[in-house]
């Protein structure tokens, strides 16, 4: 009896405590990864242009444009839906969905960035982006995922 | 041409190790305050239970009520119950209904409305009327104080205030199994409690104590490995409660010395054909 009551109380706690610690430390580490990687990526010399006119100046119209895209879909974890429920008691930023949507739609802006490049583009006008919510709208649901596109026109040079 | 792509400044858009700091400060701050939070309620509960009629405690418990015809065992019981009851001078209204339970497990309970429950696992392994009494006097010390109604109340309150603040959430099962080990701590504070009456109650009905702790020495002999750690335990460790009761003797002048008489022999077509709790 003793043992079963141990784990009655010791299961979910122990449980609970693995994977937040867990959570805290694979979050921390691939997030620092990430923004390292997003920076390097977004400094990087000759990176496709992006711009969110509309319209080219004419002086660049060139004689042919494509739709680029690049989408990237995340998934909230364990952890930073722990943090963000107690967040959500007492109010303020959702500090961590807000660091992952970041890096969402900075890494969709690379991705379109790289499409465009590998279809000979420089420059992407009338950037946009959409977010959706793709899973995890209800209630039940444990997590949630989010895509987050980002899109616009390439211009093609003809060199 | 002119056209140029600049890096944007960090941090705007989030707030750079943002949700480590939130980590920290929410987790502590958050757990901190609800414990205080839910320490107050169930302070403010169990006090609340003095107000409580004994007789809606009876109401509730009208399922127990017994309807098979008491045999001798039984009603041995019950006149040992009502002795007790009487040297430790239970509160007025209240009445203290003795069952018995075919069960080898070696245990007693009180339950709501004065039900005290004594299985048959106890009566074999407890020799003497002493042991079997302060057991069953343990058991009216709890109906004393009200405490299966407390904590009724408590773990009713306890899961309002989570469903309240959490609703159906992972946060829930963990504030919850937390919870539940605090609660543990009432409960052995209440074991303390009790056991302290039943001594008191033992010493007016017998004039002494000796063989008051007859269930507790079998338990550190044969249970011992058995035991989960204290904090896990809803009763305080077994070595510490012997000890307790020697202090409470030593302390309010009990003797310790004294006629320890066996449990009479009773028949029962039952206690022939209990099996052997030899485990």
């Amino acid at each position: 009896m003793g043992s079963l009551l141990t784990l009655q109380f010791l299961f979910p706690l122990l449980l609970a405590i693995l994977l937040l610690v867990t959570g805290y430390i694979s979050g921390r580490y691939l997030e620092r990864k990430h923004y390292e990687h997003i920076i390097a990526e977004e400094t990087r010399p000759g990176q496709v242009m992006v711009f969110p006119l509309r319209l080219p100046p004419p002086s660049l119209s060139p004689p042919e444009t494509a739709l680029v895209m690049g989408s990237v879909v995340i998934s909230v974890d364990y952890f930073k839906r722990f943090i963000a429920t107690l967040r959500m008691l007492v109010g303020g930023r959702l500090n961590s969905y807000e660091s992952l949507l970041d890096r969402a739609r900075r890494e969709a802006l690379l991705r379109m960035r790289a499409e465009a490049e590998a279809m000979g583009a420089k420059e992407v006008f009338n950037v946009k982006y959409e977010t959706a919510v793709i899973s995890g709208r209800s209630a039940q649901s444990q997590v949630g995922s989010v895509e987050v596109l980002a899109y616009g026109t390439a211009l093609i040079g003809k060199d | 041409m002119g056209y140029q792509n600049r890096q944007p400044p960090e941090g705007i858009n989030y707030v750079s190790n943002g949700w480590q700091k939130d980590f920290v400060l929410l987790v502590v701050g958050f757990f901190a305050g609800l414990a205080l939070l839910i320490w107050l309620a169930m302070l403010a509960l169990g006090w609340s239970a003095r107000w409580i009629p004994f007789s809606w405690e009876q109401a509730l418990s009208r399922p127990l009520q017994q309807t098979v015809e008491p045999d001798q065992r039984l009603r041995y019981l019950q006149g040992l119950a009502d002795d007790l009851a009487r040297a430790g001078n239970l509160k007025k209204p209240m009445t203290i209904t003795v069952h018995h339970q075919d069960s080898d497990v070696v245990n007693a309970y009180a339950s709501l409305g004065g039900h005290v429950f004594i299985l048959e696992g106890l009566l074999d392994e407890v020799k003497t009327e002493q042991g079997l009494a302060f057991v069953l006097a343990h058991e009216i010390a709890h109906v004393h104080h009200r405490h299966p109604l407390k904590a009724t109340i408590r773990q009713l309150g306890f899961g309002v205030m989570m469903g309240l603040v959490f609703g159906n959430t992972d946060i829930a099962q963990l504030a919850g199994a937390g919870g539940q080990i605090a609660m543990l701590n009432y409960s052995r504070d209440l074991e303390r409690e009790a056991d302290a009456w039943a001594l008191a109650a033992l010493q007016k009905h017998y004039g002494h104590v000796d063989g008051a702790d007859a269930l507790f020495q079998w338990l550190a002999e044969e249970k011992a490995d058995e035991a989960p750690p204290q904090w896990l335990s809803s009763h305080p460790d077994v070595q510490a409660r012997i000890e307790r009761l020697r202090d409470i003797s030593r302390e309010q002048g009990y003797s310790l010395q004294g006629k320890v008489t066996p449990l009479p022999e009773w028949e029962t077509a039952s206690s022939e054909a209990a099996p052997p709790t030899d485990r």
